[in-house]
Parts: C-alpha cells; structure tokens; sequence
C-alpha cells in the first residue's frame, strides 16, 4: 500500500482519518501508532515484528544511554548502550540489505582464485529499514551525544519509529524534531487543509509527472538500443522521474503528517536549481544529506583536520550515502561520482568549477553532471551503465519504434509540464506557505484530476520503497 | 513543535474547502465501491497475497470501472495514452505493450542451455524424431514488425525486428530444426492489411498468408506426402464485427466509439458434406499454437482449419507444447507437428520455455 494506491487513499485513509479523530486526543498517539503498524504490515506483515523488536530494542537502548539503569560506571553504560543500538541496527541492515551482495562480491574472488563458491542467501528487504534504523540508532546518538532527552513512553517512542507518513520513504526524521510532538499537536481546520493541499499537490506530482516519466525512463533502459537522441531523453526522464517521485511521496507525507497535527522536516528545496553539486547536495533529500553529516562527516572529523582528511570524509560519506540505496556497485559508483565533484568543487574554493559563467549556465551545467550520475543510478549494472552512457555519446544503435514510448504526445507534454514545474514553478513548500484560493483551487483540480489519471494506472510504488 | 520545525503559513479564507474535498472524494469513493463490489476471496497473509488482494480490489473497484473507459478514452484519443498492457499509434491502432518492448528490446538469448527456445526446438525435434513425427516451427512477427508507421510516424523501408531473431533461427537451423519465418512474406504483403488494428493478433488475411506459406513449405518438405486426404472447402465469407483484445486491455468498454468499430471478413472451412470444419481424431497434422492459432476458431476460419483446408489433411490444436507429450493420444496418427509461436515470446519470459528430455 502506497500513498497514491487504490486501496490507501480510498480504503484506509478516510477510515484512518475518521479512528483517528474520533480518539480523545490523550490516545491519538496511541492510534497513530497502531495505524501505522497497520499501515506497515500490509507491506510486509512478518516484518512487523522487526519494526517492533527494533523500536523496543532501541527505546531500552536510549535508557540505558540515557543512564536510567544505574548497574556500571555512568560513562561506561552510556557508551555500552550508544555502541548497542550502532550495531544492532547496522547489524540488522547489513544481514536484510548487503549479505547477499556481500557474498556475491566474495564469490567474485573466490571464482578467480579458482575456489569454490558460496550458496548466496537471498533475503526479502523489508520495506523502510533504511529509514528506520537510521531514526532509531540517530535517537540513541542523540541521546548519547546530550542533544536530546530519552523518550518517557515506549508508546510515543513507537510512534516516533513508525509515524505512518515517513516510516517507508522519509523523511528521515530526527527525535528532537519531533518529541514535542509526540505529547502536544495543535488541531486546526486550517492546518487540516494545508496539509491536504499538500497531499493534493505530492499525489499530483507521482500521478500525473512521475509515472509518465518512469514509463519514458523504462523504455529507455529497456531498449536494447538507443539513438543518441532517445537516450539523452531517457535520461532526463529518469530525473524528472525520481524528483518528482520521492518529492511527491514527500509532499504527501508533509501533507498527510500536517492532517494529522505532525509537522515533518522539508526533504527537498527544488534541487535542479542547484547552482553546484555542494549546492545540489544541500536540496537532494535533504533529512539523509544532513543525517550523514552529522553522524558520519562530523564524527569522522568533518573539515577540521586538513584538506586531504576533509577529502576523504568527503568520499567516505558519499560512498557510504550510494550504498545506503541499495546493495549494487552502481549506487557506490553514483555516490563516487558525486563525492569527486565535491572535491573538486571544495579544490575550488566551495565554488563550482563554472563559478563565472551566468547562473543559468551554471544550474544547467549542475543539472548535466546530476542526469549523468542518475545514469549510474538507474542502470543495473555497471557495464550497462557505461553503454547507456556511450548510446548518450552517439555510439549506440538506435531501434525507430522506443520512439513510440519516448515521444508519444502523453510523454512530451508530461515532459513540459516537468520542465516547466521544476524550472518555472514555485515548489509546493514555497506555493503553500500562503494558502490563497487560487492555490486552493489548484490543490483541488490537481487532486481531481490525479484520482482520475490514477484508475487508468497500473500499481507503481515509489522508487524509494527499494532503498 | 520541534526546535527544526520552524514551518510558518497562513491561510486565506475561501480556501477551507480543500481537505473536506480530499475527504469526500475519497469516502465517497470508499463507501460507494464497499457498498456495490463484489468483494474477492480472503488474501493469504504474506506480502504477495496482500498485493495481489490489493489489485483485485482495485480492478474490481465499481467506481474505477465506471470512471477508467472514459478518462481512458479521454487520455488515449487526445494524448495518444495507453497503459501498461497497451500501446496507442496513430489512428486508433493499438499495440500489445509486451510485443513493442520485444521488437526494440534486448537481443534474444542465443544459448542453447534448457530453458530458452533453441533448447525447447531441438529437443522437442529429437523428442518428436523417436516417434517418426517431424517438427516445423512457426513464429509469428510482432504487429509492430510489420505495421510501424502508426507508432513513429514516419515511413519504414524494412520490417522493425529484434536484430537477434534472424540469428537465432539460423542457430536453429545449425541444430536440425525446420523453421519458418513469414516476416519478409508478410511484410512484402502488408499493403493489403496482415494485422487488425485494435488486436494483438494478424487479420484473417495475414492468417490466411501464413496458412498458405505453411502449407507450401509441408509440401515442399513432403512430410505429409503419405498422410490420408481429406477434403476441405471454403464457405461463404461472412463479415462479423470485432472487438480487439488491445480494446479490453486499455480498459475500454467493447463497442465504444473510440478507437472506430472494426469488422473482419471470415472464410469459414467445411468438409465436403458442407458441415463446419472440425478437429481431427488421429490427424497427420497436430498444431501446438498460442493465441494466433486459436483466433477466428469459433467461426471455424482460423489458422487450423486453413491449414487442413490447404493441405487437404485432418489437424487438430493443442494449446501448449508440453501436451504434446503428457496427454495421452496428443500425437496419435501425427505425422507433423507444427509448433507455432508469437515471435514476442522468444524475449517475453525465459521461464515459459519447456524442454523435452530425451527417451521420455
């Protein structure tokens, strides 16, 4: 079940909204979080108890941390408790999402050493455990690191975990950003609305420009080969896909927090106007960018231990940022790529290497290297990236008929519309933060006409549910 | 609120209306769909049953039904909008999604390990050869091989094919395998229509093409010389409306105005009593066909009937392969087996191949 499916939008959440209400408000974080079990165990119903085991093991995680239990030296416990919940949680990680690639790579070796090689353990990846064990283990840190007081109630330290709007997709988000929360929210209409002009503005963004975008990005690297032309295409349409994929999902998750009295951090701040890739990193999803800032970069010593070491955490972080997308050579080679241009952006002086040329040469050249390393990102495998990449070049074959896909009307007005709204539009925290009537309006032709599109659509999750 | 949470906005009377719709349209559509569905089966309490629940309540959501073939045909005949399942040309032609993706797909795999197609040939040939049954393989080209003027547009000097196709049959060939490949036949023969326009599958003419070019080939083979004759004739055209799957597929209603009402002129077969075509007991020819062969059976004018009228024996059809050898009396009196195939399948799904072991 997906914010923009069938059965979400027309089956659980009016019901949802409804229970939810009808609760004094004493016992709607309660609700909240027994919705939200519910909403996650439609997804994936044994993995529910994951979720549980996680949120138990980390809330007596952060006592411990916190020093509530007095059975060591205060010092002592506190790290015991901060370390525990590190590991399990990247233990936990690690055996759902990298076992298997972990033994394929080992069976790589093995093979070329002529050894014999490992049975590969194929495991299902529950969806969001990328998201939540980075809350959990962040709430332990915080705790740890005195930025945040431990959670008084397992109930609201659950609802923290798996707050139905963020638990599969993001944001990620913080305790301290939220604690408050979890005891008093305010129950407006007004904020009702917000938060469903919002939804109306995230579920237009899939409906009517995702999904035709990933339709063209699909043929594309489907294609067995392309015309320079057509993969240049694909490519934009695979980053108009994932913008407005993983905003929209955002928006809507913003939108569906604010219904419900949350109020959750922006994700997004129009990145393709990024005028660099330090720029861009500082509006691409943003609750991860600053999540590996502050407890990867900054551990790791940040930019306070000369240039090199700077460097170096610059690529550790960025390595490790592709690989938390999934378990495959061509995340760590996007997440390379982008730490290179940082380097090269910092060896600049934080200006980017076009630093001179006119703003909007700059925000296209931004845009170039972002489409080229979505390129790595898209494609299966590295060798299919770099033929993608040469089709790009004009080295490909292109097939007359993936033209059928690309550039059927549907897909070319999509595109413009994508064009226009990411390069022309306001973003909808910046169209929302007044709500006028003509974005009211807005809001309800753009809801409207997504419920519509969407019966003709097949099912299409959000690309961040396999990350 | 929380210390990072520093989201101000304001709104402006007149605008307060916007979650009360968002509300109502989706209770309106919740209630109205819990109240008139028919509601399917319990799911089974994993994450596939979960899903697949979840799609049948949503294909089987009344107000879906009611609201798809208009914003459909909205979408399809003003944007040129299909779905996953279908392809919208120009015209109102309609394009199987699975077949587009394998004419300008990957290569086809050319190894012959079981579970690919070249493996399935030869051991169905050997298989077949144990019992003195010969095998000739026909595959049928993609609509969008031979019409793809409607999908891009422009001109097309040559058939659209999948570069690997014309490779694998010569692999095929290397193997010991008789196969027929009607592309250029049909392509040379287009102008006079070979596929429907809102089907998957060829018009009768382009069946009836095929029919002929088979049977030319059996005769040329003379794997039938010995085989009992039977006498078949043609009847009577007759002209009958016709609904494409593609239509169905796209989620509009059989009979809407859009894309335009297509018919199909039959030629239905008889036996020489003038009875309706019908399959053989123990006939010399046994077609193992998809979806190509059993179109226009139902009028007794399809690709089996075609095939007894031209070659003058009886034939029978049987759906799938593997029958072949698992059903008792499959290939009782066979002489022949033709295997036809949808040319698509040969990227569509590796797992979909059998393979025939020896000595079964």
């Amino acid at each position: 079940m997906v914010f923009s499916s069938y059965l979400f939008l027309f089956g659980f959440l009016p019901p949802a909204l409804a229970a939810y209400y009808l609760c004094p408000p004493r016992h709607r974080t309660l609700a909240m979080t027994l919705l939200s079990y519910l909403f996650y165990g439609w997804a994936s119903p044994w993995f529910v108890l994951l979720l549980a085991g996680t949120t138990v093991f980390d809330y007596v995680a952060g006592l411990v941390v916190s020093g509530r239990f007095a059975w060591a030296a205060g010092d002592q416990q506190r790290r015991l408790g901060v370390v525990a919940s590190v590991t399990v949680n990247l233990a936990m990680l690690g055996a759902f999402k990298y076992l298997g690639f972990a033994q394929e790579n080992l069976n790589w070796l093995l093979d070329a050493l002529g050894r014999p090689t490992l049975d590969v353990i194929r495991v299902a990846l529950p969806v969001g455990i990328s998201f939540y064990t980075f809350q959990s283990m962040s709430y332990c840190i915080d705790i740890y690191r005195r930025r945040a007081q431990p959670c008084e109630s397992l109930a609201d330290f659950a609802c923290y975990v798996s707050l139905l709007p963020h638990l599969v997709a993001g944001p990620i988000v913080r305790y301290h950003q939220i604690a408050d929360q979890l005891h008093q929210r305010e129950y407006t209409w007004a904020r009702f609305n917000h938060g469903a002009a919002f939804f109306a503005f995230g579920l237009a963004k899939k409906v009517l420009l995702a999904n035709p975008m990933g339709e063209m990005a699909d043929a594309a690297w489907a294609a067995g080969g392309l015309s320079a032309a057509q993969a240049w295409l694909g490519a934009v349409a695979y980053a108009f896909q994932i913008y407005f994929d993983f905003s929209g999902y955002s928006d809507m998750a913003v939108g569906l927090g604010r219904m419900m009295g949350f109020e959750l951090p922006r994700n997004f701040e129009r990145p393709y106007l990024a005028d660099s890739i330090t720029d861009f990193w500082r509006r691409w999803h943003i609750s991860l960018s600053t999540w590996l800032r502050d407890y990867l970069y900054f551990p790791l010593g940040g930019n306070r231990r000369g240039a090199l070491r700077t460097y170096a955490n610059l690529v550790i972080v960025m390595l490790l940022g592709g690989l938390w997308h999934g378990a495959q050579w061509t995340f760590v080679a996007w997440g390379a790529l982008h730490g290179a241009a940082l380097i090269a952006e910092r060896l600049m002086g934080r200006q980017p290497l076009y630093q001179r040329a006119p703003r909007w040469i700059r925000v296209s050249l931004t845009f170039l290297l972002a489409l080229l390393a979505w390129v790595l990102f898209r494609s299966p495998t590295i060798g299919a990236a770099g033929a993608y990449l040469m089709a790009m070049a004009g080295w490909g074959q292109g097939r007359p008929l993936v033209d059928a896909v690309l550039r059927s009307p549907d897909h070319l007005l999509a595109l413009a519309a994508c064009l226009w709204v990411t390069w022309r539009c306001a973003d909808t925290w910046e169209a929302l933060a007044h709500l006028t009537p003509r974005r009211a309006w807005q809001a309800g032709l753009l809801f409207v006409a997504a419920v519509l599109v969407l019966f003709t659509q097949d099912y299409s999750p959000f690309l961040y549910f396999q990350f | 609120m929380g210390a990072d949470n520093q989201y101000s906005y304001r709104t402006e009377p007149g605008t307060r209306w916007v979650g009360g719709l968002l509300l109502a349209v989706c209770a309106l559509v919740g209630l109205a769909d819990a109240a008139l569905r028919s509601w399917p089966a319990a799911p089974a309490f994993t994450g596939a049953g979960l899903r697949g629940y979840e799609r049948a309540l949503e294909i089987g959501s009344p107000c879906g039904k009611a609201l798809r073939p208009p914003v459909q045909t909205l979408l399809s005949q003003s944007l040129g909008r299909g779905n996953s399942q279908t392809v919208v040309g120009a015209g109102g032609w309609l394009y199987y999604t699975t077949g587009l993706r394998h004419v300008v797909g990957p290569d086809v795999p050319l190894d012959t390990r079981p579970g690919g197609p070249l493996a399935a040939f030869a051991s169905l040939r050997a298989a077949l050869a144990e019992r003195d049954i010969h095998l000739l393989v026909l595959s049928v080209p993609d609509k969008a091989t031979l019409c793809p003027e409607p999908l891009t547009g422009r001109a097309a000097d040559v058939p659209q094919r999948n570069p690997a196709v014309p490779r694998l049959w010569s692999m095929a060939a290397d193997l010991g395998v008789e196969a027929l490949d009607p592309t250029d036949l049909l392509w040379a023969e287009r102008a006079g229509g070979v596929y429907l326009r809102t089907d998957t599958h060829w018009n009768p003419r382009g069946m009836a093409l095929t029919a002929q070019a088979v049977a030319d080939r059996l005769n040329h083979l003379g794997w039938l010389e010995a085989a009992p004759r039977t006498a078949y004739h043609a009847a009577p055209e007759v002209r009958v409306p016709w609904h494409g799957d593609l239509i169905r597929m796209l989620g509009l209603r059989d009979g809407a105005a859009w894309p335009a009402p297509e018919s199909v002129t039959l030629t239905p077969v008889q036996d020489d009593q003038g009875r309706p075509w019908r399959p053989g007991v123990a006939p010399p020819l046994v077609v193992a066909g998809d979806s190509y062969s059993d179109a226009f059976a139902a009028q007794q004018a399809g690709f089996v009937p075609h095939l007894a009228l031209r070659l003058g024996v009886q034939a029978r059809w049987v759906d799938r392969a593997e029958r072949l050898l698992t059903d008792d009396g499959a290939l009782r009196g066979a002489r022949v087996v033709l295997w036809q195939i949808a040319e698509r399948r040969l990227t569509e799904n590796q797992r979909w191949w059998p393979y025939f072991p020896a000595h079964r």
